[in-house]
């Protein structure tokens, strides 16, 4: 991007605000001139925002550290998600990537092997974390082999990324944007948006990142909308806050009924109550589970909202933003007749990247629907049941043990397991799952209690 | 307790071979062969075909699972190290490039190397004929004749690269061979004249010798070559075609003796008129061959060409017909296809035995019980079709991406259509320098970049981060690197001097790192 190229960011939001603090911290060099735009009506957002490892770790090569995190944006550690189906019991989905293969064979085929059903939680430092009510010291997770990512007030996340924005020159509107000027003479495959208009100004634009639920920008490019809506049967989201104990959570905890899907986040003032439905909602937002069929079109990028939904009860959805802007500033235009392939490029991994994580969130759904899932989804699940492997596709985003843990959760077994596990003799196997189970007890059990915030003197 | 309630008892495999024998050694290392009886059904009267001699570093892997020793492999298959591919004449003839087994350069705050290399050669026309493979230490290697192992350590030099073996093919499925009847493998000698399928599902229940033999099975392993004798005779599985991409159809081997002093440790593949030309050395013997399109070169005159272009040969001429292309389905019923039988890509990039290998395990992960899962088929074959189709882009990028108009042949590649996933890759590079991302398949960035800069795909434009460096500061850094690279080559020992290591037995044991990619 040309030193003085003009940025448009269009929404205010927490996406919005990481989009300009990331693009602006990135580009820092070339300095071209970023501007976020507020929306005329901007729709209602979680109080609190999910930060995923991922999410955190980048926020820390912006030079956000994670005590910085910690304080500024009054968050809790965020460990993983306790889920609960069907009314099984909650069963944790976090970020740990899985005990360490016993001879090249990945440790869930071994349980597998003495049980039908089985019980990865003794095998989980998050699982075990939060049955025993404990958690490392900030900045231990990586010794001890637990990521972690945060939960934290969407107020203050928030006001964190726009803080760093503006103090790389990011600039804002004083208006919200309620028009899009079309280039002309642009061949009609590759509008262009020319400028923004608020109520008084045109801003011309070089590039546009639309971040609106309304696709403001975004879909006067791009029309054409992929509907989830029947593999994710989610019409509305209502989010409530409710007074709480004061106690910071260090999981999300969702629970999928015959109605609904319903997550609680709970942080020290409040108890965050977020619920998906799937009829319309009297108070709450509508959502359209989808995406568009092109993320980047012309000279515009959809993110976050803008980008579709396909959920947010696993993953959160910052990380979602991030990546899609990293895939951009690796493939942003280099000279006019670059962006169509660049653009083509974008689309390609963003679409394999979303269509995994549209798994990911549906499977949530895919016990008692076996027969309406996508196809890839449908044949992940098979696998799953016929051999206890996962199924990873092209731009795979989700990590093999993080589908262990949501097929468990649902109570979906294996038939069969890894014939290499047959191998270890029984004597050793018990052995080896002993050893392993007690290393997790172990470490857990030199973690301090819970019950406060540690390492913050700054309680919120 | 095993791992479901009707697990495989007999494993048939179906020819002998490379792949054959591959197939036999894994499974009988790797499964518990107390409750498996696994028989491999070859004949003599079928000669073999060396799917290739030139391997992929992926075989390190292969062999440490099946707990082979390097040393004793490499004097078992008379095998000399492999650092790469040299391709002469294959953008335009005199132009010549190595495809390495590593990385070029470094990247710097995330901006990958080439980036650099482009801005550089353009701002410094005293450059513009200069290869990045100055950048590459296995590439200086090559060049050198020299080896060593790969350091495991990442902050040396030492670590950016890997390396693979040139093998003899046919003493390889002896010594495996050996390894496999040692484990219970029961080698049957006959030649299949008969096939019985269960009438209801379609699958292979028994197959009948020609000495009135039957032997039933539960699982088939066809590894009987290209005809495909129970996936495509029997079950008829299908095969697509892909000619219309990778025309070359025949090929014709002639092993000669060495000439004196020249042990290079990279394979050669020489483009010529209607083809390219292999060289591969081996300790005993050098092997040759051309591979070719009958469409423009009649069979005759191939075997006269590759006659005239290799003096002191040691056996005739052996000449095979292919067809490039692959087995819609590699698993059907209760087959799997290996090897030949699956598909076959040519040997340009010596993928042969690394397909062969990536079946073998992918089964081997997904191994059926009696049952035969279906679900289990069509993720091996989603999977074998995906690598495929990756390698089949990456081979066909050698002959479209050429700037020679000297034959009909070339003519033909040049302008042919190509798949869109390829199209889009080359344009891709071409207008930006970006290379498509692919996270899993063999051939990932680096040897893309390696062939489309080697093959003379230059992007005018780069990463606009480069930018933020001047001139000087990219100068200084690309400078320094390739002087550091030529330094770090130059220090190491002689090919040959790795060879006689192997056999007087002061081998290091840096061969006991295999990892699973092709660049470290």
């Amino acid at each position: 991007m040309r030193s003085g190229a003009r940025i448009a960011i269009v929404g205010e939001n927490a996406h919005a605000w990481t989009a300009a603090a990331m693009l602006a911290h990135a580009l820092r060099i070339e300095q071209p001139s970023i501007r976020v735009f507020p929306l005329a009506e901007e729709s209602a957002s979680s109080p609190v925002v999910s930060l995923s490892p991922a999410a955190a770790r980048h926020l820390r090569t912006m030079g956000v550290e994670f005590e910085e995190i910690w304080t500024k944006t009054r968050g809790g550690m965020l460990i993983g998600m306790a889920l609960s189906c069907a009314g099984r019991q909650p069963a944790m989905v976090s970020f740990e990537t899985g005990p360490p293969l016993l001879n090249g064979v990945a440790v869930h085929h071994y349980l597998r092997r003495q049980s039908e059903q089985f019980d990865i939680a003794p095998f989980s430092l998050a699982a075990t974390a939060l049955a025993e009510g404990r958690l490392p010291d900030l900045g231990h997770h990586e010794k001890d082999g637990m990521p972690h990512g945060f939960h934290v007030h969407e107020r203050w996340y928030r006001d964190t990324m726009r803080s760093l924005a503006l103090s790389h020159g990011v600039l804002t509107s004083p208006k919200p944007v309620l028009g899009v000027q079309m280039a002309t003479h642009t061949h009609p495959a590759n509008l262009q948006v020319s400028a923004l208009e608020t109520e008084d100004q045109a801003y011309p634009v070089d590039f546009v990142f639309d971040l609106s639920a309304s696709r403001l920008v975004a879909g006067r490019l791009e029309k054409d909308f992929y509907d989830w809506s029947s593999w994710i049967p989610l019409r509305s989201r209502r989010i409530e806050t409710i007074p709480e104990s004061g106690v910071v959570d260090c999981a999300e905890r969702w629970t999928l009924t015959d109605s609904d899907l319903v997550g609680e986040i709970q942080q020290a003032e409040h108890c965050v109550r977020i619920s998906y439905l799937p009829g319309s909602s009297g108070t709450g937002s509508s959502l359209t589970p989808g995406r568009p069929a092109r993320f980047w079109s012309g000279n515009c990028v959809a993110l976050g909202a803008a980008a579709g939904f396909c959920g947010d009860w696993i993953l959160g959805t910052i990380h979602q933003v991030q990546s899609g802007l990293l895939r951009w500033l690796g493939l942003r235009p280099r000279s006019t007749e670059s962006g169509p392939i660049l653009a083509a490029e974008y689309d390609r991994l963003t679409g394999l990247e979303s269509e995994c994580l549209r798994d990911l969130h549906a499977a949530v759904f895919a016990a008692g629907r076996p027969t309406d899932l996508p196809e890839s989804l449908a044949h992940r699940l098979s696998l799953y049941r016929a051999s206890g492997r996962i199924a990873l596709f092209e731009g795979e985003s989700v990590a093999a043990w993080t589908w262990v843990q949501v097929w468990t959760a649902l109570g979906i077994f294996p038939e069969k397991y890894d014939a290499l596990a047959d191998r270890m003799p029984d004597s050793a196997l018990a052995s080896e799952l002993a050893r392993l189970s007690a290393t997790v007890s172990q470490t857990v059990a030199s973690w301090p209690a819970r019950t406060t915030p540690p390492n913050r003197s700054d309680s919120a | 307790m095993t791992s479901c309630e009707a697990p495989l008892k007999k494993i048939v495999i179906v020819g002998g071979g490379s792949a054959g024998w591959m197939t036999a050694a894994a499974l009988s290392h790797l499964l518990d062969s107390s409750r498996l009886q696994i028989t491999l059904v070859e004949s003599a009267q079928i000669g073999t075909v060396g799917v290739g001699e030139a391997t992929l570093p992926h075989l390190r892997f292969f062999n440490q699972r099946l707990g082979i020793d390097e040393p004793e492999f490499m004097r078992e298959t008379q095998a000399t190290y492999k650092l790469g591919i040299e391709f002469r004449n294959w953008s335009a003839p005199g132009e010549s490039y190595i495809h390495p087994f590593g990385d070029f350069g470094r990247s710097m705050n995330g901006i990958g190397f080439h980036h650099f290399w482009l801005r550089w050669r353009k701002e410094n026309p005293d450059r513009s004929t200069e290869d990045i493979g100055r950048f590459s230490l296995p590439v200086q290697m090559a060049y050198g004749d020299r080896f060593a192992y790969p350091d495991t350590d990442p902050r040396s030099m030492l670590s950016s690269f890997s390396y693979a073996y040139h093998i003899d093919a046919s003493r390889y499925a002896r010594f495996l061979r050996g390894r496999s009847e040692k484990r219970g493998v029961l080698r049957i000698e006959g030649l299949v004249q008969q096939v019985t399928q269960e009438p209801e599902t379609g699958h292979i229940r028994t197959i009948v010798l020609d000495n009135g033999r039957t032997i039933e099975g539960d699982l088939f392993v066809d590894c009987s070559g290209f005809r495909g004798l129970l996936i495509e005779q029997t079950l008829k599985a299908g095969y697509e075609n892909w000619t219309h991409w990778l025309p070359c159809d025949r090929a014709v081997a002639m092993p000669t003796e060495h000439v004196a002093g020249q042990l290079p440790p990279f394979t050669r593949a020489t483009a010529v008129g209607a083809g390219w030309r292999w060289q591969i050395p081996l300790q005993h013997r050098m092997g040759n061959g051309l591979v070719y399109a009958s469409e423009f070169l009649p069979d005759p005159a191939a075997v006269e060409q590759l006659d005239q272009a290799t003096p002191a040969a040691l056996a005739d001429p052996v000449l095979l017909r292919f067809t490039t292309g692959r087995r819609k389905s590699m698993w059907k019923a209760n087959c799997v296809a290996i090897g030949l039988a699956g598909g076959f890509l040519e040997p340009l990039e010596s993928t042969g035995i690394h397909l062969i290998q990536l079946a073998i395990m992918k089964l081997v992960e997904l191994l059926p019980s009696r049952a035969m899962e279906p679900t289990l088929a069509d993720e091996f074959n989603r999977q074998m079709q995906w690598e495929i189709e990756r390698i089949r882009d990456f081979i066909i990028l050698h002959y479209c991406a050429t700037q020679r108009t000297d034959t009909d042949f070339w003519n033909h590649c040049r302008t042919m259509e190509l798949p869109d996933s390829l199209h889009h890759s080359i344009d891709l590079f071409r207008r930006s320098a970006e290379v498509a991302g692919y996270r899993e398949g063999l051939f990932l960035e680096p040897s893309w970049i390696a062939v489309l800069l080697g093959q003379k795909i230059l992007p005018k434009c780069w990463h606009p981060s480069v930018d933020a460096y001047s001139g000087e500061q990219i100068h200084h850094m690309l400078a320094g690197l390739a002087d550091r690279i030529g330094e770090t080559a130059n220090h190491l020992p002689p090919h040959d001097q790795a060879l006689q290591a192997i056999h007087t037995g002061d081998s290091a044991d840096g061969w006991r790192h295999p990892s699973m990619s092709l660049y470290r």
